[in-house]
Parts: structure tokens; sequence; C-alpha cells
């Protein structure tokens, strides 16, 4: 595969992604092509090193989720690393390369144990498979020549900062958002208006109830009593007033501004990341 | 070398070596596909994570041959992130070294 060839298959499985990181994305590796054949390497010993464009694809679009369950594989003790199953996924252990003999022959790195390739491999592929998994997810992959292994789908990690961004669903996210607003925000904005005008409404009622009874029944109340009564009620709704109103109306203007914000958001399509 | 210590150490490398200098995506992906035996393509994925993360920043500098390089750096939060992950690392590998150190088979 040379470059051409590798780049738009590149560019085509990254179709899910907006255009401009599939653009940002393809010119990175444009350029790790154009430096590697000023190094002299061919367009596809390069190709080889990168790995396969669907991989490559697979791990930026973040689907190769392996299903990792510590509770259904029933093991006991976590292991020290993420570990993920191993599927189809991006291409590693390549072999030593030229450069590579270069960097122990000359005692760069500590010389690893290099395996000589099998002549052909065996159709059952030791952990390439889908199905019964929980036995294997744990034990040792068994290094035999070149054999695909997946990496891990690092979105998966909680982060200490930032957002992971979701470039796969933006296209869905308009149509929820506006099926959400009109189906959960509309009828909880109603809702919550009501029960501000209850939440205020209530003490204000009991006030002017609690004033007529203790100042007009006869028998209750003397009529200074029953003002007293009142004007304690009334005091009450006034503050129940100001702390509701103070509350629920920044809470209102807030959450409104976000929630807008949000969809313009994602109207516009939100650019993330971008080189200087 | 054994494919679950690449996953776990990858991400630590990159950072360790972005801190001691800035670097572009190539030198990267071939230095670490030596050292480690990964595949070059799963440099940059990384990449785009870590600075999705603010764990590392991307800038153009111009290059004696050719087009502008993207140069990654860590940002500060990055710098936090490595010393916790080099804590872990040192760790991690000074109680395993108490079980398995000097040994052989």
């Amino acid at each position: 595969m040379n470059k051409r060839e590798y780049l738009s298959a590149l560019e085509a499985q990254l179709k899910r992604l907006p255009s401009d990181d599939v653009k940002e994305i393809v010119k990175e590796f444009d350029a790790h092509f154009d430096i590697a054949s000023s190094e002299g390497k061919s367009e596809e010993e390069t190709a080889a090193k990168l790995g396969s464009p669907e991989e490559v694809a697979k791990y930026y679009l973040g689907d190769s989720v392996p299903d990792f369950d510590v509770a259904s594989a029933g093991a006991a003790v976590p292991p020290p690393f993420p570990i993920i199953p191993v599927k189809t996924g991006m291409v590693i252990d390549r072999g030593i390369g030229p450069q590579t003999a270069a960097g122990f022959a000359n005692g760069r790195y500590a010389k690893p144990v290099v395996n000589t390739p099998p002549k052909a491999e065996p159709a059952n592929v030791p952990f390439a498979h889908t199905g019964a998994k929980e036995k294997e997810t744990y034990s040792e992959p068994i290094r035999q020549g070149k054999k695909e292994y997946t990496l891990p789908d690092y979105s998966q990690y909680p982060s200490k900062g930032g957002k992971h961004p979701e470039p796969a669903a933006k296209e869905h996210n308009l149509a929820f958002a506006i099926l959400f607003t009109i189906f959960v925000f509309v009828p909880l904005w109603i809702i919550a208006l009501g029960l501000l005008v209850l939440l205020i409404g209530l003490p204000v009622v009991q006030g002017l109830m609690s004033g007529v009874l203790f100042s007009w029944v006869p028998g209750m109340c003397s009529g200074v009593a029953g003002t007293v009564c009142m004007a304690i009620s009334l005091a009450f709704a006034a503050v129940a007033f100001v702390f509701v109103a103070y509350f629920a109306i920044k809470g209102f203007i807030l959450g409104t501004v976000h929630y807008f914000r949000y969809i313009f958001k994602i109207n516009s399509g939100s650019k993330e990341g971008g080189n200087a | 070398m054994n494919v679950q210590f690449k996953k776990g150490v990858l991400d630590l490398c990159v950072l360790a070596m972005l801190n001691d200098s800035d670097r572009y995506g190539y030198e990267l992906a071939s230095t670490l596909s030596e050292i480690i035996m990964i595949s070059d393509g799963t440099v940059y994925p990384l990449l785009r994570k870590l600075a999705s993360d603010g764990l590392v920043a991307s800038y153009l500098q111009e290059s004696q041959s050719g087009p502008p390089r993207k140069y990654y750096s860590l940002t500060a939060m990055g710098k936090i992130r490595l010393a916790e992950l080099l804590e872990d690392w040192n760790n991690f590998t000074a109680s395993v070294n108490k079980i398995v150190g000097g040994k052989s088979v």
C-alpha cells in the first residue's frame, strides 16, 4: 500500500468524524510519510509500520470498546494494568525492522527476545477469537512473530481533566436535543414554575387566612393577636419569596443560558484542539 | 514484550519523552515503536487523546526540510499527570521487583 492509498483508506475509515478533524489527522499521517521518505524509507515500508488504516481508524473512532468486565469475568483480583481482551485491532509486534536492529546493535536498548516467525500461521490464532473470552482475558498472549493485538481504547479511562470528544454521536445530537427540549425540558419548566407559584403562594394564603380567622372568628383570639399572627405569616412569606425568587431565577437563567449554549455548540459543530 | 505491559506504559512513555523536550509525531512514533515495539500508527491516536485531555499541546514549527512540523509539548496538567504515573510506575516496579527481582529461569 503506498502513501496515497493509505491516506485515502484512512480518510474513508474516518468519515464518521467531523471533516476538520479528519483533515488534521490525514495531514499528520501525510507528514509521517514525508518524513519517513526523507529518511529513505519506502512508502510501503512506512505503511506497514503504521498498521492498517482500518485499525488506526478504529482506534481514533474509539469503537473497539472491548467487553472487559471484571464482575462478569469473576476475577477476584484486578490486574495491575488495564487489560483489554485481545481481538482484532491495532497491529503491534511488527517484528524487528532494520532501524530497530541498528538501535539494538549499537547498544542503545536492551536486546529483546526475538522470536523467529512461524512458517505458517495456525488457523486458530490464540486470542483473536470473539467467543468464550472470560478465561483467556487475563492470560498472557503468546507471542509468535506477527500477531494482531488490540490496544486499549484510551477514551474509556477516566481522565483528570477535559472531556473526551464524542465525534461519532455529533450528528444525532441536534435531533436529540430538540426532542429532549419538547418532551422533557418544557414540561419540567412548567412544573418548576407551578412549584414556584405554590411555594410563594402558600405562605401568603396561609398568612391571610390566619389573619382573617384570628381577627374575625369570635372566641378564637383577639383582634390584636390575629393581626400579629398575620404579620408573622406574611413576613415568612416575604422571606420565602426572596429566597425562592433569588435561587429560582438565578438557576433558571443560568440553566437556560447553558442549555442554549449547548444547543448552539451542537449547531455550529464543536471545534476542539486545532493546531496553532 | 508482553502486550499488556505496553498498554499500561504507553501514556507514561509519551509524557516522559515530551517532558525532555518538545517532539513531533514522527519522532515519538519511531522512537516508541523501536523501543516498545508498537506500530507507528498507534501513537497518533494516543497523542490526540492526550491533547483532548489537555495533557499535551501542539504547535507548528518550520523545519529545515519540507513543510512545518506539528510539535507536541507537555502542558502543566501533563506534568502533573506524568508525576502521578511515574510514582505509580516506580511503586509498582519496586513491588514487583521485591518478588521477581534477580530471578531468572
